[in-house]
């Protein structure tokens, strides 16, 4: 282990002896000054939540005690007062599942992750359970973005509440952030999500994460997507995604509940690495991922990631 | 001449865009019990609260008790077959004669009701969507059509039907115990999902007659494990085979 870090060590300071002199003259020695030490922007995330407000119920031989958002609120906190500035996203089916949904048709919901700070959304097909309509009833709960790149709403009432995208600034870094949501037809009743055309999300992606990346400099560009992990049929998914775009760092992905044991790193259309990673559903983990900036280069050196399984069983 | 390198040099650093270059990767996976991290947040617990005092008193109701745990698997479940079996006694019981019950996996939420006491909650979990219960009319090869969705998806949820899978393909085909006749036509109890073409079912579209039941699956579901209890009966894991594979 010493040895990888002095070797990484040298290669570092070759690389940056490299650049130095380029990076002090492009920036202002403040900047510089500033940029001298290695950033850490942490990027937590959750998926298809499906109305889990409460843990599972202990009935549930599996997943008894599991969950809940309260648990799930406190750890936020907790992260927040050791990382600082953070990003906190979901990448959608935050509806249905239980009778809270049913009932409250996804008012605690969006009032749970306002309160919890989450910084943007994308949207599941579930989301659509109670139309478009039901949809927009809940949208003044949620203190977050809502972003989706490959749904064109401009027919819909909803036109105005989704963007393709949202920039984000957190510890002096750029941060795009954008959503791709799944073909709805046959998914969902045509009368919920009339007037909403899906584009193909191959497409879309590329163009916006080039928009991200090179016009609007992002450090990083993160999707938010509810393709679904992997199929064995030929399907566009997370895998897809990662594989035939560029200009995508990180995609977190939903839809297939899928619990990853850790970030898969993929290579794009470039032979750049992308992550994909996904944490199951109904909030019974969050994902956590620190991305080390290293000065000057703007390259991401290192990447950690922590899975965080939740349990309100007390001394279990 | 020495100018125009340092500002070509310059251009082309700062068109430089981040990378993932990582070189070094780790992975933390921990489990985090709730009394470690000083137990539930305050505040959210403060705005569950009134919410959660509404529906627990709609929804810890006891409707029935599981005499085993009822689970959902493939080609055949007890859980599958339990929601369907119900939902036939319940229609018959009311009038109506329809010839098999089909329903989606996509529509049971939960692996299984475990033994013991089911609870309205249980249900709402069991099948949150609001879909209703209609009946079609369709042609034989129509069914047919319908019976090859089946196979191909590796069984679903069904009753008053029994079948082989074979190679991707239904065989054997028996509705309520006689023969399946491609020049028939059958009445399919199953869900307004389903029938408005949900889940690729495109051969329910367009069916000579349809019978909307006007009533959710799940209030049905409710109210004959309700009647079912009162009169004591249990609720039980069934596989009977009705889909199996070769």
């Amino acid at each position: 282990m010493e040895e990888l870090q002095r070797i990484k060590r040298k290669d570092f300071i070759k690389q940056t002896l490299y650049l130095v002199g380029f990076g002090a003259l492009a920036n202002s020695p403040v900047r510089v000054l500033a940029q001298a030490k290695p950033k850490t922007l942490c990027v937590l995330h959750t998926n298809d939540w499906h109305s889990r407000i409460e843990p599972f119920p202990l009935s549930d031989k599996n997943l008894g005690g599991q969950g809940g958002a309260a648990v799930r609120a406190t750890l936020i906190n907790r992260i927040r007062q050791e990382e600082g500035e953070l990003l906190l996203l979901d990448a959608g089916d935050i509806f249905q599942g239980t009778p809270y949904f049913n009932f409250y048709g996804g008012e605690l919901e969006y009032k749970l992750m306002s309160e919890m700070g989450y910084d943007c959304v994308t949207l599941g097909n579930h989301d659509f359970d109670n139309g478009i309509d039901g949809l927009i009833k809940q949208m003044p709960h949620a203190k977050f973005d809502f972003v989706n790149a490959n749904y064109d709403f401009s027919k819909t009432v909803l036109k105005e509440k989704i963007q393709p995208y949202k920039i984000y600034r957190k510890k002096g870094l750029k941060i795009g952030v954008f959503g791709l949501g799944i073909e709805l037809s046959g998914l969902v009743p045509e009368n919920l999500c009339k007037g909403i055309i899906y584009n193909d999300p191959i497409k879309v992606a590329n163009s916006i994460a080039e928009e991200l990346k090179l016009k609007k400099k992002c450090d990083l560009v993160i999707c938010l997507s509810h393709l679904g992990y992997k199929y064995k049929e030929n399907k566009v998914s997370d895998e897809v995604l990662a594989t035939q775009t560029k200009n995508i760092d990180l995609i977190l992905g939903g839809h297939t509940h899928t619990f990853l044991p850790e970030p898969i790193f993929y290579e794009n259309l470039m032979h750049q690495k992308v992550i994909v990673n996904q944490v199951g559903w109904a909030g019974l983990q969050l994902g956590k991922l620190n991305f080390t900036f290293e000065p000057f280069v703007k390259t991401v050196a290192q990447v950690s990631s922590q899975l965080i399984s939740l349990t309100n069983i007390q001394n279990g | 001449m020495k100018n125009r390198i340092l500002i070509a040099l310059l251009v082309a650093f700062s068109a430089c865009n981040t990378q993932l270059q990582v070189k070094d990767k780790q992975i933390h996976n921990t489990r985090i019990k709730s009394d470690s991290i000083g137990g539930e947040d305050a505040r959210s617990k403060a705005l569950i609260a009134p919410y959660k005092l509404k529906l627990d008193s709609l929804m810890n109701i006891r409707i029935m008790v599981a005499s085993a745990d009822i689970k959902k698997e493939q080609p055949e479940g007890a859980l599958g077959n339990m929601v369907c079996d119900l939902l036939m006694r319940n229609v018959i019981k009311n009038g109506h004669k329809p010839d098999f019950c089909v329903l989606n996996n996509g529509g049971l939420r939960i692996p299984t009701i475990y033994a013991g006491n089911v609870y309205i909650r249980t249900v709402y979990e069991l099948m949150p969507f609001d879909n209703q219960l209609v009946m079609l009319k369709l042609k034989g090869s129509k069914c047919a059509e319908l019976l090859e969705l089946i196979a191909q998806n590796n069984g679903v949820p069904v009753s008053g039907l029994r079948l082989v899978i074979q190679n991707n393909q239904a065989t054997a085909i028996q509705v309520q115990g006689a023969a399946f006749d491609l020049n028939k036509d059958y009445w399919i109890l199953t869900s307004d999902y389903l029938a408005n073409g949900g889940d690729k079912a495109d051969a329910l579209k367009n069916p000579i007659e349809t019978i909307n039941l006007n009533q959710k699956i799940r209030d049905v579901l409710i109210a004959q494990m309700k009647e079912m209890y009162y009169e004591g009966e249990t609720l039980q894991s069934i596989k009977d085979g009705r889909i199996t594979k070769n």
